[in-house]
């Protein structure tokens, strides 16, 4: 597929972990055509990446019925690899108890 | 019988990338009996990429390590061309390749002057805090250590230029790359390709004054202690010539014949990994000689990577200026050369061959093009191989059909690899040659370590510690150049 690099890549279907994460990395989503995967940590507030990634998708993702969404979601091979690839080691999937 | 030994550790080594630690025996004369190089550190990421989307694979690995994040970058690209089955358009590689040169002048500029030189510049015995970045740029002067700097960062900045970040690129993708440069990036990075082209020149006439005339220096290049006999591999173009990015891996034996010349495919068919009872890391041999253990000899599988292994394993250089150094390397040394450190002598020739080959690229008129990228197909299985600044990097990966990393589908053999069995040999054969007890003096460990720093061995992290205490001036200057503060401490 072509990448307009004028447009948000999660707007063109590509999974981009940008709305979730802190900057300062120059590497910019739309200035380099990458998906982002979130390697600077979650933005400030965000307690954990992959959730606060879940409820972006869950924004974007424009379908009522339950069984269509589950076939959409599945069509994403390993979203807990990709949603916390940076940042399992702090999330609270990682949880344990004391 | 070990228990008769009186033993010396040396740990942390220094002036690497990564911890290791070398275990020294002496017997009850104070004769060194054994030694042992051990990376007393395991990370496990080929296990932890297991169930990885594969296109994450060219950012996963650059984590493993901050000073060649780019070689692994590169690798994992060439992987996912073969892995989607993919062939990228010309001038995706020329710019693959533009930005790789950048990284080897980038890498080797750290190694010759912070790493491996300062055992030269300022004396394999000089007291350790001085034998360090800061302690040659107070034998060889400000200026030049400024030039030093300049270069490294033109080298860093254009990896940046084109892959967003030097330490995290984000470029390869598989069939090519995303992102084109501008004709205003172009013009930028041919002028500082320029200038590197210029400093390399320079930084070879700094090794002839520095090592080649030095009689001391040129005394310890040839001394038997840093001499071992091997096979040697690099990748090479069809003309023979080293290559970085793309190539054959050849193998050239003990007398410089060559034994082995094969597609980076066929990589299995010729090396097996061994464990080594007390280290983390594996070694590696050739299969077609056989694993002899930690010895020398044409029948010993055991061989090297790196800058003088490439040099060995090809028959010149591409580029003129460094093929002209190559000769005279040659001429000197003999072909193959088998003197473990002259790997500086080598690694500046090709920081020359990466400056010209930089300039070259840059000059091309593909460099700017927009067609930088091919379409994936169906994900299967797929070997990438570059040389990196510390020799042959093979990334190896099968997936399914949704392209999800299956188990044992990641494969990955770093340069310190091939070349962990050679530096046992190594270390052993310098602390042999240069350490006399009871009394063990510091200078003659450093020898030692010496033997290992030529490699340069990356041992899978960026971390490298100063010795002692360092030499630091740091100066404050307002607007109109006036110091308005300065602190000193430890300045000879």
């Amino acid at each position: 597929m072509d990448i307009d690099s004028e447009k948000c890549l999660l707007d063109q279907g590509i999974i981009c972990l940008g709305p979730a994460t802190r900057g300062g990395c120059e590497a910019r989503c739309i200035t380099t055509n990458y998906p982002c995967r979130g390697c600077f940590g979650p933005a400030p507030k965000i307690i954990d990446m992959g959730a606060k990634m879940i409820s972006v998708l869950g924004s974007i993702i424009d379908e009522k019925d339950e069984t269509k969404m589950e076939q959409i979601v599945d069509e994403i091979p390993d979203i807990a690899g990709t949603l916390y690839e940076f940042t399992a080691g702090k999330s609270v999937l990682l949880r344990r108890k004391k | 019988m070990t228990n008769n030994y009186k033993s010396v550790v040396i740990d942390p080594i220094t002036r690497l990338e990564g911890h290791g630690k070398i275990h020294i025996f002496l017997d009850d004369a104070g004769n060194v009996a054994n030694a042992y190089f051990q990376v007393p550190e395991l990370r496990g990421f080929e296990t932890f990429c297991e169930g990885r989307l594969v296109e994450e694979m060219p950012r996963i690995t650059t984590r493993i390590c901050g000073v060649c994040p780019g070689a692994h970058h590169m690798a994992s690209s060439k992987a996912l061309d073969n892995v989607f089955n993919v062939d990228p358009p010309e001038p995706a590689k020329k710019l693959r390749e533009l930005y790789y040169s950048a990284h080897m002048v980038h890498s080797h500029i750290a190694h010759f002057y912070a790493l491996g030189g300062p055992d030269f510049v300022v004396g394999p015995s000089a007291p350790p805090g001085k034998r360090n970045i800061l302690g040659v740029v107070e034998a060889v002067g400000v200026d030049i250590g400024t030039e030093v700097i300049k270069h490294r960062s033109y080298a860093q900045q254009i990896q940046a230029m084109i892959a967003a970040n030097a330490v995290l690129p984000c470029a390869g993708v598989p069939g090519g790359m995303l992102k084109p440069i501008s004709e205003e990036e172009r013009a930028q990075i041919e002028e500082w390709a320029k200038s590197t082209v210029e400093f390399s020149k320079f930084t070879i006439k700094i090794f002839n004054d520095v090592v080649l005339g030095n009689e001391d220096n040129k005394a310890l290049v040839l001394d038997p202690g840093y001499y071992m006999k091997s096979y040697y591999m690099g990748l090479v173009d069809s003309n023979n010539h080293v290559n970085f990015y793309d190539g054959q891996i050849r193998v050239v034996d003990l007398e410089g014949k060559e034994f082995a010349k094969f597609d980076t495919d066929n990589y299995l068919d010729h090396i097996e990994e061994q464990p080594l009872p007390y280290s983390y890391l594996k070694a590696v041999y050739l299969k077609n000689v056989g694993w002899k253990g930690l010895t020398e000899g044409q029948d010993s599988g055991i061989y090297r990577v790196a800058p003088l292994a490439r040099l060995n394993a090809a028959d010149g250089m591409a580029t003129p200026l460094a093929n002209e150094e190559y000769k005279k390397m040659m001429e000197v040394l003999g072909k193959p050369a088998h003197h473990t450190l002259a790997n500086h002598w080598a690694r500046v020739i090709e920081q020359l061959y990466a400056s010209e080959h930089l300039l070259e690229l840059v000059q091309d008129p593909q460099i700017t093009s927009t067609d930088i990228r091919a379409e994936p197909n169906e994900p299967d299985e797929g070997v990438g191989v570059v040389e990196a600044p510390r020799g042959t990097l093979i990334h190896h990966y099968k997936t399914d059909k949704k392209g999800v990393l299956l188990k044992d589908g990641v494969n990955l053999i770093v340069a310190t690899a091939h070349n962990n069995a050679p530096i046992c040999i190594s270390i052993k054969k310098a602390a042999q040659q240069f350490v006399k007890g009871p009394e063990v003096q510091e200078g003659m460990l450093n020898m030692v370590e010496m033997a290992f720093r030529a490699y340069d061995p990356c041992f899978a992290c960026a971390t490298h510690s100063l010795p002692g205490q360092m030499p630091l001036e740091v100066i404050i200057r307002d607007v109109k150049n006036n110091i308005v503060w300065r602190k000193s401490q430890n300045i000879g």
